[in-house]
This record gives C-alpha cells, structure tokens and sequence, in this order.
C-alpha cells in the first residue's frame, strides 16, 4: 500500500470533516464535494486508482479492507463471479460521530458513493456504496465486461 | 470513508480547490473550521488556561504523533512542532501540497484564542518543512514583542493571500 499509517489515532478528524462538508455542501453544492472525492481518489490515491484502471481492484479492496479494520470497524468481503462486495458494518466514522451525539452529515454519509463513482470513472469497474443502514455501508466492486472475458 | 489519518491530505484537496476559486474562497472556509475549533475549545481553554491548553497539545502530540514539546510558564506557552505529522504527510503525498497549507494551522488557532482570551503567535518558520512554533500569551503587549521575531509570522485573515510571494 502506497500508504500504510499505523500507530495512535485521532478519530476526532471525523468531527472536522463532518462539519466540513456541512458547510461546503451548503456553500458549494454536492459538485464541490464530488471535485474534491474526485482529486482524492485519482490523485491522492494514485496507485489504487491506476491499479484499477489496469483492472486490478486489489489495491482498494485491501486500502478500504485496512483502514476500516485500523479504526475499530468491521470489513466483510464477499466474491461471486462478477462483484466484489465489502460489507463495512459499524463503520467506524459514523460510529464516533453518533458516540460524540453529532448528527452526520448527507456529504459525511455518502463520502464512500463519491469516492467509489471517482474510483469508477475510465475503468473497467461499476464501484458503487450501498445503504441498507444507518451504521454501515456495502461497497460493491463490479467488473463491467466479465462476460467478454 | 476517509480514513482519519487521511484527513489531512483531503483537508489539502478542499483547500486546492477552494483557492482555484479564489484566495478569499479559502479564508471563508478557514473562519468556518475556527467556528468549528472554537465550539469544541474556547471556552475550554477560558476556564483552563494555558494548562488546559497545554492538556489539549499533548494529547494531539500523542494521537497525531507529533515530533514535539510544549511548556507553560506563568506569562505564555510555548509550543515546539519539530517534525509536523500534517504537514508531513502533505508532502508525503501523490498530490502536490497547497501553497497556504501552513496557514490553516493559525486560522483555527487564532478565532479559538480570541475566544478564550487568549494570544497566539506563530512562527511557521517555512512553509516546506514540517517543523514550527508558536507562543500562546496571557498578554497581547508580550504577544506583538515576542512577534518581531519570528521567521515567517502567520496571518491568515491578513487581506492578501499570504502564500502571494511564493507564487
């Protein structure tokens, strides 16, 4: 993994991000939000994002698999023939927020859709964050052309 | 999710973006996250003090892994950041740095002080190393004199955009 952080935490970035993206999304709008996911997903994170775009998926499935884990949250992986499927349930970043009574935000929850549609964009992939709960979220790696392979 | 130690490197893709949009773009967003500073610690560091400041800094040192020190005297504390994690992995990093990212650190710092009735300094020292210092004084008098001198004081509500002369 280009980056590999190991050591103390300070979950409480989660509190300045949420507040962050309150006040961006209202100032700016869910594009900006989208913008920025879209720097971080291909620039920040270079190589899951060139990995993918060579169809690999491995990269990510071990980054998201790793960091979730580091902060105490759970990350189930399920394959099948054409998806990939994280099950991320608690996720971590939710879970300080409502343990600190802090009400997430809409651009905190759906922070993994924008950074999976980035993750997508001129790859071989549909990578999409489903939400069947309020602690969690599903992560599904999708191949787009199994069937020519 | 961003992972929290991620934050400071999506903290530095806000602040891109923002200042594509333009300089006063970014102060805006700075005087919000001292918003958001000051809920959680003005009024912490009114009732506490230095001590409770200097409380607060210690444990960011351990959580965030700092390289530094700090100690309290009965006119100021000084704060000594000898190998910065934020900046740190702001230049450890894929994405190129913000120009003004250094400045983040005393536009959330200054409207916490004000609110607690405090005065801060800062010497960011330079923009490209990860190391600097800043005073936090009981008295404003002290604070301005002990300003002279520093190597790159940081103002970030100044009215030009303080990274202007590095462009």
């Amino acid at each position: 993994m280009r980056y590999h952080d190991t050591g103390p935490l300070h979950l409480d970035f989660h509190r300045t991000l949420n507040g962050s993206l309150a006040w961006l999304r209202e100032h700016y709008g869910m594009d900006f939000i989208q913008e920025v996911a879209r720097q971080m997903a291909h620039e920040v994170y270079r190589d899951i994002y060139e990995a993918l775009k060579s169809g690999n998926p491995e990269p990510l499935i071990e980054h998201w698999t790793y960091y979730v884990t580091r902060e105490g949250g759970v990350c189930r992986e399920e394959r099948d023939r054409t998806c990939i499927r994280l099950f991320v349930n608690p996720c971590p970043a939710t879970g300080y927020l409502c343990e600190k009574k802090i009400h997430p935000d809409t651009a905190f929850l759906e922070m993994p859709d924008r950074l999976a549609a980035a993750f997508s964009e001129d790859t071989s992939f549909r990578i999409t964050a489903e939400h069947p709960d309020s602690t969690g979220y599903t992560l599904c790696i999708q191949r787009l052309n199994h069937d020519s392979q | 999710m961003i992972p929290s130690d991620h934050f400071v490197r999506f903290y530095n893709e806000i602040f891109k973006a923002l200042e594509r949009r333009g300089h006063e773009h970014l102060v805006a967003y700075w005087r919000e996250l001292g918003r958001l500073q000051s809920d959680e610690l003005s009024e912490r560091f009114r009732k506490g003090g230095l001590r409770a400041c200097q409380e607060y800094w210690q444990n960011i040192f351990h959580e965030e892994q700092c390289e530094a020190d700090v100690e309290v005297t009965d006119r100021y504390l000084e704060l000594r950041m000898h190998r910065c994690p934020s900046l740190s992995k702001v230049l450890d990093n894929d994405a190129a740095p913000s120009r003004n990212y250094c400045d983040h650190c005393m536009a959330w710092v200054q409207p916490v002080m004000e609110g607690a009735g405090l005065y801060p300094v800062y010497d960011m020292i330079s923009r490209s190393e990860p190391r600097c210092r800043m005073r936090i004084y009981l008295d404003p008098l002290e604070a301005a004199e002990y300003e002279k001198q520093s190597i790159l004081p940081a103002h970030p509500y100044a009215e030009s955009d303080p990274g202007e002369e590095r462009a």
